[in-house]
């Protein structure tokens, strides 16, 4: 089994009009047992940039510290927030010094951009950024995840039809992978507000 | 086939761990201790690579120890657990301890809390968790029985319906186990099951 699925993840990032969603699941696994249905894989990094960690737990939970390290460091710095282009970037190089041992994970970074633009924004294990206009996907579910996002994306979407087009999204790719799914955490951000909530999906 | 599982009730948390000492065929011991009394409000269960558990337990034991000493104060479950994972996580990708670890502890104002540390630093905090082939057992166990706001009572007989589950279904089931707790008033152990009496050495 490879290393990307030794926890099993899916994570999904979609654009709407002047805001995004930001997705996830819930299970954290050790190959077919199942630990807890609680873990987070989405974190703030500012009200505005929040950034997912999928594949191996362990190396996303030190990328996720190394990562809020860095913006706290910048925003003593700079005394502002970094912008989600810049993070991606950041993101990308902390990534890339691992060339030659690398973290397993893949990153999904979602943020609202200077003029209320959202940008998404994937990247692989070593760094190599994929920008998007409407979608971008990582996890053990991901290829479900293109299927899925690929037939329920229209662009535009107000914050609520966001929010029930990447549910369904996300609660319909997972149950066709074994290791993921457990329910989901979703984040629809707009620039005045960011809304939190869990689904219940199969819990299986 | 070692066995560690633990969980968290009202206001206390019980880990378990099987006490049989292995090398390949041959058991030298059957009371090897486990559960490590990391200080007065913590415990440390840990299993696996035999010269690393002893090893890394004491490490992290010294340090916790150490930082009470500097600060005057001790540190709370969650930093404990976030230390230790630390330490894990540093070695994992030079030297990595086969050790995963149930951390169990009790502060004065969050409470009982039960840490999942695995040997490469994964860390989650759970209300129940097991490590090992007893796990598949174990959890199952507790997922059927376990509720929150048990009584000390009825976790001890979940943990027991776990160790009879183990005993039966396991090919190479440990014979003794020993039950530790941690809540307001301390670390401290509970019990023994033992199946086989050890010798007293």
């Amino acid at each position: 089994m490879s290393i990307f699925e030794y926890n099993g993840s899916a994570l999904v990032a979609m654009v709407g009009k002047n805001c995004f969603a930001i997705a996830s699941d819930r299970r954290l696994g050790v190959q077919l047992q199942t630990i807890a249905t609680d873990f987070q894989r989405i974190s703030k990094v500012h009200d505005r940039l929040f950034i997912g960690l999928s594949g191996l737990a362990t190396d996303a939970q030190t990328l996720h510290q190394r990562l809020m390290f860095r913006h706290k460091l910048y925003q003593l710095r700079e005394e502002r927030d970094m912008k989600p282009e810049t993070f991606a970037s950041l993101v990308s190089a902390l990534l890339y010094e691992k060339r030659f041992g690398p973290y397993f994970c893949q990153p999904v970074i979602a943020g609202l951009s200077d003029d209320d633009k959202p940008f998404i924004c994937t990247t692989d294990s070593i760094g190599a950024k994929e920008l998007a206009k409407d979608f971008v996907v990582a996890g053990t579910a991901g290829d479900s995840l293109y299927g899925a996002c690929e037939a329920m994306f229209k662009p535009d979407m107000e914050p609520e039809e966001l929010f029930e087009t990447l549910s369904q999204a996300l609660l319909a790719s997972v149950d066709r992978d074994c290791l993921s799914g457990w329910g989901g955490h979703i984040y629809i951000v707009t620039p005045t507000e960011v809304k939190e909530c869990t689904l219940k999906g199969r819990m299986d | 086939m070692e066995c560690v599982f633990g969980l968290v009730g009202n206001d206390y948390a019980i880990v378990v761990a099987d006490t049989s000492a292995v090398h390949s065929i041959l058991v030298h011991k059957s009371n090897e201790d486990k559960i490590m009394v990391l200080d007065s409000h913590k415990l440390v269960a840990a299993s696996g690579e035999p010269g690393d558990r002893v090893q890394f337990t004491e490490y992290i034991q010294k340090n916790v120890a150490l930082y009470q000493f500097r600060n005057g104060i001790p540190l709370t479950t969650a930093a404990a657990a976030n230390f230790t994972r630390g330490e894990l996580a540093t070695a994992l990708r030079k030297n990595p301890y086969q050790v995963n670890v149930l951390m169990a502890g009790y502060d004065k104002e969050i409470g009982p809390s039960l840490y999942y540390i695995d040997y490469i630093a994964t860390l989650h905090k759970v209300d129940r968790g097991a490590f090992g082939y007893g796990s598949y057992f174990c959890l199952a166990m507790m997922d059927r029985h376990y509720h929150s706001g048990m009584t000390v009572e009825e976790a001890i007989d979940l943990v027991d319906k776990c160790i009879l589950e183990i005993r039966s279904r396991l090919v190479v089931a440990p014979p003794n186990f020993v039950i530790k707790i941690v809540d307001k008033d301390g670390a401290r152990e509970y019990a023994w099951r033992e199946s086989v009496k050890p010798d007293a050495a």
